[in-house]
């Protein structure tokens, strides 16, 4: 195997150390802190998660460029859509709870002249999240029962006419345009709290804030990474093949 | 802000590997953002005219140097940094590197090359917003379409996107809700005219 920043033998401990953001990562596998001197080989063992997936996700988040290898790519769909939709749930029920919890909290604290620009403020997320939450939703709707159609179908090379006319029904287009104005709202809810709201009470529940939205933000861009550059290529490809074997 | 810095451009002519890298490495440690362009003989020094900046080693330059050097510069529109010896034309150049150049003024001499470009980036921030694009914001920000609005300013819909789009850039907001809320904190509008 080659050579990786974070590679089986290392201790989870140290990994963390190297760089504390996988902390909800390993959350996602269903790794509790806890876990001693034990390396990742033995976690992975143990808890019956497969290490090599474990070493690739891990590593892409730790460096963006890692997915140029592409071995991503050799993971069954069902692990793959299995790790983003643990990752969905920790957006819903972790993150955004987490988030509201400090918007509430910083609106509580408002001085009456900032009430205004503050509930602005408040609302704009209010009005993110929910986009937020719908796109995560209609993905475990539509996208991910579908590439299990596919990869069920190509299994078994049994296709239905409804599948074929999904396949042209070209869902994943959607993806890359949806993932590109969540991101640009949240960077507008950034910036706009950056650069534009007056100073308020506590500086210290805004810096907050924003430290949390800045770690959502890559989060949020190492799964859109992951969806696609890994799944959505991976679907085409299903695609493709069994458009070939139906005519 | 979004927008990248502008990338330098610059011709490498130089053959020996050693010197190469060692250049590389300075303007590395400047912190300099450069996209490289690598040619080993003259032949090679025409393609090189698209770069700005040119760091040319003596050696590569074929004899007579002088008339080979002259004819350089006249086709070359971009600035050259000469890395030569006394004995050269050297005068034909305002920056150039001698073998006598000790450590401290090797980098100084490539952080003046360079420096002209420096001081360039921080005069175009022109942030400031002008009162049209404060118009089409409130615009914008009460929801009209691109449409409705170069309908009601007399304008046509290619100078409503051309200000959109430096509002935009000026104020790093980019989508609709994002300018709606900018322009009820600054009180440009009213919250029950926006449209739902």
């Amino acid at each position: 195997m080659k050579h990786l920043p974070i590679y089986a033998n290392m201790k989870l401990a140290d990994a963390i150390h190297l760089n504390y953001l996988l902390l909800p990562i390993i959350g996602r596998f269903g790794i509790e802190l806890g876990f001693g001197n034990k390396t990742i080989k033995e976690i992975c063992d143990e808890k019956e998660i497969n290490l090599s997936f474990f070493l690739e996700i891990v590593n892409s988040y730790h460096n963006k460029d890692y997915f140029a290898s592409e071995e991503l790519q050799n993971y069954s769909l069902t692990l793959v859509v299995r790790y983003l939709i643990s990752t969905h749930h920790y957006y819903i029920d972790v993150k955004i709870p987490e988030l509201e919890e400090i918007l509430n909290h910083f609106l509580e604290n408002s001085s009456n002249e900032n009430k205004s620009n503050n509930t602005l403020i408040t609302n704009f997320f209010e009005e993110y999240k929910n986009e937020l939450i719908n796109h995560l939703k209609q993905e475990e709707r539509t996208l991910f029962p579908y590439t299990f159609e596919l990869e069920e179908a190509n299994n078994t090379k049994i296709v239905s006419p409804a599948l074929i006319n999904k396949i042209n029904n070209t869902l994943v287009e959607k993806e890359h345009s949806d993932h590109h104005d969540l991101e640009e709202k949240l960077f507008d809810l950034k910036n706009l709290i950056i650069k534009f709201l007056p100073p308020v009470k506590r500086k210290d529940i805004l810096e907050k804030l924003l430290i949390e939205l800045f770690r959502l933000e890559e989060d949020l861009e190492d799964h859109s990474r992951i969806e696609e550059q890994v799944l959505v290529p991976k679907i085409i490809q299903l695609e493709k093949i069994i458009i070939a074997q139906s005519v | 802000m979004y927008k990248k810095s502008h990338k330098i451009e610059l011709t490498l002519a130089i053959e020996h590997y050693l010197l190469r890298s060692g250049i590389q490495f300075i303007i590395k440690q400047l912190g300099l953002d450069v996209n490289y362009h690598h040619i080993s003989n003259t032949e090679d020094i025409k393609k090189g005219i698209e770069s700005d900046f040119m760091i040319l080693h003596h050696k590569i330059i074929p004899k007579p140097k002088a008339l080979n050097l002259k004819k350089l510069q006249e086709f070359y529109r971009g600035k050259v940094l000469l890395i030569g010896n006394e004995t050269m034309h050297a005068e034909l150049f305002d920056n150039v590197i001698y073998p006598s150049d000790k450590e401290l003024d090797i980098i100084q001499k490539i952080e003046h090359f360079f420096s002209e470009l420096k001081i360039k980036e921080p005069e175009e921030n022109n942030e400031a917003i002008s009162t049209r694009e404060i118009e089409i914001l409130k615009h914008v920000a009460l929801g009209y379409s691109n449409k409705e609005i170069a309908d009601k300013l007399f304008i046509s819909i290619n100078t409503v996107i051309t200000h959109r789009k430096n509002l935009t850039e000026k104020l790093g907001i980019k989508t609709i809700s994002g300018l709606t809320v900018y322009a009820l904190m600054n009180n440009l509008i009213d919250a029950n005219d926006v449209k739902p």
